[in-house]
């Protein structure tokens, strides 16, 4: 398949930024409480350690062979069939995460803001959108990201700001409350919404940027600050609404933004984090489909993924509707199998990659030798 | 409903293919073609049974055992 669609350092950034914020914003808080309780924000900054760690791999595994996708990498590592059985695992994988992303785009909007709305429509409109985002290619989508970039982390940042005078300290404490086990297993849930999902995006790393873009140093900064916005926001919630009420909440930072007033001018700002967290996830999704469709593409030989655009999204549509089919199943099927799920696909399956990468690299010197 | 999903979608398949084969993308209109009969069969299989299984609990057995396998031998 070709990859004639080249993007710069700078916006593959903005996207990492983007999709690390995704769904961790409004979801994985709750979570956290659930977890670890007043502890989640230890979690959280835990969190970020674990993900530069695994962030450092991605990058290494890029830089192993620059001019491969990671699905063309699978191949020149496992060999022409093993290889394409490790891409289709990805592209089943990402099919999952973009249909239960889909998924609770819809369920949100239900929930919040227009109950008695059928599922369909919801995932029918967003889905046409990211459809045709898709058939405008990367291109196009990475100039999107620059264009809302700095209005999503405005938005957000409004509500970390204007939450501050309904903070208690207390809430936060005692400040190890909670086994260290316990925390860890937070941390890891963290890390299975925000970072391990990553991989999907360095399918891409290095082989779409333009070749004079070097810039690891930002790529880090970037999930950096990302992962910071995502502690951040913890904090706030656990410590204006209480770790008992960010649990018992599905989307607590919007139940947080709703508690907002700010004199009198500034009221009703929950529409602001549902404003700014459906751009973050517009593109998170992006990602999901638009790796799926390249690992297709590569699957089936074609020369461009355009052609499967269409029937893939009516399929993911379709699939949206069916997986979870409440949000108490898919509350427990994240704790329960979406985190192993994606710490074989984020952690276990790039080693894999990376030992069978060098093997072979050696191989070929020798018989070269 | 069941029959507007139908004519939606082969509408769209129908001017998508069209615009595929006509930029000569012979293997792709094949591969596209097909992948619109898996949607068009799927979404009406989804308007005609009302409760259809989640495709998830197949992944949970799969992750299940690894799961347990690799918890038993870190004995956590």
């Amino acid at each position: 398949m070709r990859m004639d669609e080249k993007i710069n350092v700078r916006q593959f950034t903005l996207l990492l930024t983007l999709f690390t914020i995704g769904t961790s914003v409004l979801i994985t808080p709750s979570q956290l409480a659930t977890l670890a309780k007043e502890s989640a924000w230890i979690a959280a900054s835990m969190s970020v350690f674990g993900g530069l760690l695994v962030l450092l791999l991605y990058l290494f595994i890029g830089h192993l062979q620059p001019h491969l996708n990671l699905f063309q990498h699978n191949e020149y590592a496992f060999g022409k069939w093993l290889g394409k059985l490790f891409t289709l695992i990805i592209v089943l994988f990402s099919l999952i995460g973009a249909s239960t992303v889909l998924w609770t785009v819809g369920d949100f909007v239900i929930v919040q803001v227009i109950p008695e709305t059928p599922l369909a429509a919801i995932c029918i409109l967003f889905m046409t959108i990211i459809v045709y985002g898709t058939k405008l290619g990367i291109e196009t989508i990475v100039k999107t990201v620059e264009i809302f970039f700095p209005w999503i982390i405005m938005l957000l940042t409004i509500i970390v700001l204007f939450s501050i005078p309904s903070m208690d300290i207390k809430q936060l404490q005692p400040l190890w409350g909670q086994p260290i086990s316990k925390v860890v297993e937070a941390s890891i849930y963290e890390l299975s919404i925000s970072t391990f999902p990553l991989i999907l995006l360095f399918v891409l790393y290095p082989s779409v940027l333009n070749p004079d873009s070097k810039g690891t140093r930002s790529i880090l900064l970037g999930y950096l600050f990302a992962e910071f916005l995502i502690m951040s926001i913890t904090v706030i919630a656990i410590s204006v609404l209480g770790y008992k009420l960010t649990s018992h909440y599905v989307y607590p930072t919007y139940v947080m933004a709703e508690r907002i007033e700010f004199i009198v001018l500034l009221d009703r700002l929950e529409v602001v984090i549902a404003i700014s967290w459906i751009l973050s996830i517009f593109f998170k999704l992006f990602i999901y489909f638009y790796i799926s469709l390249i690992g297709i593409s590569q699957l089936l030989g074609l020369k461009h993924y355009r052609p499967v655009t269409i029937p893939m999204g009516i399929i993911v549509i379709g699939l949206a509707l069916i997986i979870y089919p409440d949000s108490i199943f898919a509350g427990k099927w994240n704790k329960e199998t979406w985190v192993p799920l994606s710490i074989i696909i984020g952690v276990v399956y790039p080693i894999v990659l990376l030992c069978g990468s060098k093997i072979k690299s050696i191989l070929r010197r020798n018989h070269r030798g | 409903m069941l029959f507007l999903l139908i004519i939606t979608i082969m509408i769209v398949a129908w001017i998508d293919l069209s615009s595929i084969f006509r930029e000569r993308y012979i293997k792709e209109g094949f591969f596209s073609l097909g992948f619109y009969i898996i949607a068009l069969a799927f979404s009406i299989y989804l308007q005609m049974n009302g409760k259809v299984p989640t495709p998830l609990k197949g992944v949970t057995v799969i992750v299940k055992p690894i799961t347990k396998g690799v918890l038993s031998i870190l004995q956590l």
